[in-house]
């Protein structure tokens, strides 16, 4: 019997337990992290983990539980303790949780790498790793204080099935190269980082030149260090792509959660199907993308990786749904169940989020033409929301001032915030260039997933900026 | 059932092929336990789950150059001698580091770990209906409070036990449990919504403040409602104890010997200068009784220390791990962590002499940050951060809380500018969190 076969009689044997629905997980990752710093592999490390996770809904409520490691007791522990857990919570429970009709899905997926991951021995990897960090180093002009490239592979193998008869195998690989240079210049001291990642397989590091990862980063570490900060207020704002992303994921996409949605956590409840954004926006959470680090063929419930428009021209079109939420709002399952590994359960979570471009929108030169004081944000760092307030920040590492129509002085990495419903009508224009930017980890509920977003340059009206000059 | 002693032969076994291999130096870190969790969301029992996490790293040293492996599940003698043998193999291939001389030895700690009260066979024991009852209580308090709340959360009970063997000698088991109860509260009137956001957490049963933390969170969350915008200029800021842990704990991990060596610290060459007002001191005290943080031994093996990292404004000393204390020449306080790095444990902040309602009595105008994470730049000091969770202060009264509020600065200049810190404190388990008073902050917010 194989694992997928195991993993289907314990789903089997769960509903003859009494449970109304049952999914099983096999996650196996595996991999390879090297760090090379000040010119030295210093920490070569490998991974391997593997175990079950077990969900069950009995009498309406759900149950949980993992096992690590991989084998027939340990799945059948799990299953066991899945339910023991359902059982102490179906007493409490009072809103039931319903499951959208589904078919059953059996695929394998093999995502096949352009390269595969050990096309290159460790040595191999090194020498380019080292030679990566040493560019960033060279091009710092003798101000680098500490250089820091880390390096991560990896494969995941879900192995899934349900007691609808789902049965699905899916492995990814996976690839991520992270700079990070801190240089001093006249006592002042800056850190700038610059992250590269893709599902897929050795060709990011193949390809990737210092240009774009470590000497990119350092000529920034060193003009920060020369530049002084942004200045505080209101004011109108132009996004580089890797801001828009940000914008789209924490503004927008967590807010369009169902699960988050339905429990009375987010700013867009009772907003579905209206207008909420001005008629440029389309954002769009896309789970297809070939090589989008937040891509995936079949999401963690067995569901088929799709596109979602969650704003089509200004209007609050869709939002993302597991199976359970997609029944309580009598919606399509759109492929939205991720768990981070074996020990989490499927949650509502994004992918890929952008805001589309506007084929017929300005160029960012226009937009900021269009400017007499704002500011120009570039390099998107990190952000977060409060979605039941729909209050959010976004993290720039650089800036630069416009004025009378033109881009100044750069600045230091900078902050701005807003309220999601205010900025989504703020957006005066959406650019028609488009770059996927910022690919990183999504964490929600204690659960990292890969994701990644971006768009066009985008200009708002006026936003806070945490500035202090 | 995992049986201890032959868990500390296999750890000996793996440590014996490491050196076989060719490994300097090895050591290995099994773990294993049982968590147990309920959600809560919108006032409803939403998930129980119960995990049993089992996993082992082995570290191995040539030449000063480390490689690692790791894998889950109880290994195998055959699946254990695999992973060594990888990890030497990676070692081997890391570049040499003329700085590195051991990993450290056995020693005696300076607190027996079972006289710190870790383990609470309370916790240990329980159930999932025990966990299921308190989150049905935590609701029905919450409702109590505010019928239109609405509650979301979860309650967390953890055992676990780690094993560290190494080839210098060093053996050392410690078991220890952990609670939590983590609350989310939301009122919403139309498009006016107020939230709240609190926790509590122990290593024993009674030092959990379950019941009144339901209340405080659906009281709070209603104070949140109304937000006005935050007027743009400078001001003092008051920092809640949870606010001002964000900000000094950000400032104890920046202590880090190896970030000061690495010059990648905002305190890289300040050792014994004046980095902050004489208002603070900040100390690391990872002995604590009943401490969230504490141990007997870091997780390479050495014995913890407490440390005054800020005396009185004086950056005293750095936090260190035993290849940097080595290197350094100082006794090492025991902050190693298992990738190289060093890590705080329990904060002690310096208390004043007047209550946190006093300092706030004393603010004609400033800004009053309840939670949220003001949290600078580890190596510039710079932060440029949304207040999450924060209040209008005028003539010293707090006013209305504040939306989209924003403050920007640098550490350095925060810590300048610190003129008092609260004689009452949040009491974490091993940790003492006053509140922190900020002279001359610069906010902006469109107000």
């Amino acid at each position: 019997m194989d694992l997928t076969d195991l993993l289907f009689e314990c789903c089997r044997r769960a509903v003859r337990g009494g449970a109304t629905f049952a999914d099983a997980r096999s996650v196996d990752s595996a991999g390879l992290s090297l760090t090379i710093q000040d010119g030295r592999a210093e920490r070569l490390s490998s991974h391997r983990s593997s175990g079950v996770g077990v969900r069950v809904l009995f009498g309406g409520a759900w149950g949980f539980a993992s096992a690590d490691g991989v084998s027939e007791p340990a799945i059948r522990q799990a299953t066991e303790a899945a339910m023991a857990a359902a059982r102490a919570s179906a007493p409490a429970c009072r809103d039931k949780a319903p499951l959208a009709d589904h078919p059953p899905i059996v695929a394998e997926s093999i995502l096949p790498a352009r390269r595969p991951l050990d096309d290159w021995s460790i040595p191999q990897k090194i020498a380019r790793l080292t030679e990566l960090e040493r560019a960033g180093v060279g091009a710092a002009e003798g101000f680098a204080v500490n250089s820091v490239l880390s390096y991560g592979e990896g494969r995941r193998t879900l192995h899934l099935a349900n007691s609808r008869g789902t049965r699905i195998v899916q492995a990814m690989p996976h690839c991520r190269v992270v700079y990070s240079i801190t240089a001093v210049v006249d006592d002042v001291r800056q850190q700038a980082h610059e992250v590269k990642a893709h599902l897929g397989g050795l060709d990011l590091l193949t390809e990737l030149s210092p240009e774009q990862l470590s000497t990119k980063a350092a000529t920034r570490a060193i003009r920060q260090c020369r530049s002084p900060t942004a200045p505080p207020g209101m004011m109108p704002i132009v996004f580089h792509p890797s801001i828009t992303g940000l914008f789209a994921h924490e503004a927008l996409g967590h807010n369009a959660e169902a699960d988050g949605y339905y429990a009375g956590q987010s700013i867009l409840a009772g907003h579905l199907g209206q207008p909420i954004a001005t008629p440029h926006v389309t954002i769009v959470d896309d789970s297809t993308i070939a090589g989008g680090y937040g891509s995936f063929a079949y999401d963690d419930e067995g569901v088929v990786s799709q596109r979602r428009t969650i704003i089509d021209r200004g209007v609050f079109t869709t939002l993302l749904h597991n199976l359970e939420t997609a029944a309580r709002f009598d919606a399509p399952p759109n492929g939205c169940g991720r768990a981070e590994d074996h020990t989490a359960q499927p949650i509502v979570r994004m992918s890929n989020t952008f805001v589309a471009a506007d084929p017929a929108g300005p160029s960012a030169e226009q937009m900021i033409r269009s400017i007499d004081r704002g500011l120009y944000l570039a390099e998107g760092q990190e952000g977060y929301v409060f979605p039941e307030r729909g209050q959010f920040v976004c993290k720039a590492d650089s800036a630069r001032r416009i004025e009378h129509g033109q881009l100044g002085e750069w600045l230091r990495d900078v902050s701005v915030s807003g309220l999601v419903l205010e900025t989504l009508m703020r957006i005066e224009a959406v650019g028609s260039d488009f770059e996927m930017a910022a690919p990183g980890a999504c964490g929600k509920m204690g659960q990292n997933v890969p994701t990644d977003c971006g768009g066009p340059h985008v200009k708002i009206s006026e936003m806070v900026v945490g500035g202090e000059g | 059932m995992i049986n201890g002693l032959e868990l500390r032969n296999l750890a000996d076994d793996a440590v014996r092929v490491a050196r076989s291999c060719g490994a300097d130096f090895a050591d290995l870190l099994i773990s294993w336990g049982r968590q147990l969790s309920v959600s809560i969301e919108a006032n409803d029992v939403r998930l129980c789950e119960q995990h049993e996490p089992c996993g082992y790293s082995v570290r191995t040293f040539v030449g000063g150059g480390v490689g690692s492996s790791s894998g889950d599940g109880l290994p195998t003698r055959a699946q254990l001698a695999e992973h060594v043998a990888q990890a030497v193999s990676m070692a081997k291939l890391a570049g040499r580091d003329p700085d590195f001389v051991d990993l450290p030895g056995p020693a005696e700690p300076l607190a027996q770990e079972s006289a710190m009260e870790l383990f609470d066979p309370a916790i240990e024991a329980v159930s999932l209906a025990d966990a299921v009852r308190l989150a049905h209580e935590s609701i029905e308090q919450a409702v109590a409070i505010d019928p239109a709340v609405n509650l979301s959360g979860d309650a967390s009970f953890a055992s676990g036990t780690a094993l560290l063997a190494s080839s210098t000698g060093v053996t050392i088991e410690s078991a220890a449990t952990l609670g939590c109860l983590s609350l989310f509260a939301v009122v919403r009137d139309g498009d006016d919504v107020g939230s709240f956001a609190d926790f509590t957490t122990g290593r024993r049963w009674a030092d959990l403040q379950i019941e009144a933390l339901a209340e405080q969170v659906a009281r709070s969350a209603r104070r949140y409602q109304h937000a006005r915008p935050c007027p743009a200029r400078t001001m003092t800021l008051l920092l809640g104890p949870m606010a001002g842990y964000a900000l000094l704990g950000g400032l104890a991990a920046a202590a880090s010997a190896e970030s000061i060596r690495r010059k990648r610290s905002l305190l890289a060459g300040r050792q014994g200068q004046m980095i902050a007002s004489a208002a603070l001191s900040l100390a690391d005290r990872p002995l604590e009784p009943r401490g969230i943080h504490s141990s007997a031994f870091d997780a390479e093996g050495s014995p913890r220390r407490p440390v005054v990292i800020v005396d009185r404004g004086v950056f005293a000393a750095p936090l260190t791990n035993h290849y940097n204390a080595r290197l350094a020449g100082v006794v090492n306080t025991g902050h190693g962590t298992r990738r190289d790095g060093v890590s705080p444990t329990n904060l002690h902040v310096g208390l004043g002499s007047r209550a946190e309602a006093e300092l706030i009595r004393e603010v004609d105008d400033g800004v009053y940050l309840e939670a949220g994470s003001l949290s600078p730049d580890p190596a510039s000091g710079d932060f440029s951060e949304v207040l999450d969770f924060a209040f209008k202060i005028d003539r010293g009264q707090l006013t209305y809380p504040l939306a989209g509020a924003m403050a920007a600065g640098n550490m350095a200049d925060l810590l300048k500018h610190i003129d008092a810190t609260s004689s009452d404190y949040r009491a974490e388990p091993g940790q003492v969190l006053p509140a922190v008073r900020i002279g001359q902050v610069q906010f902006s917010g469109g107000g």
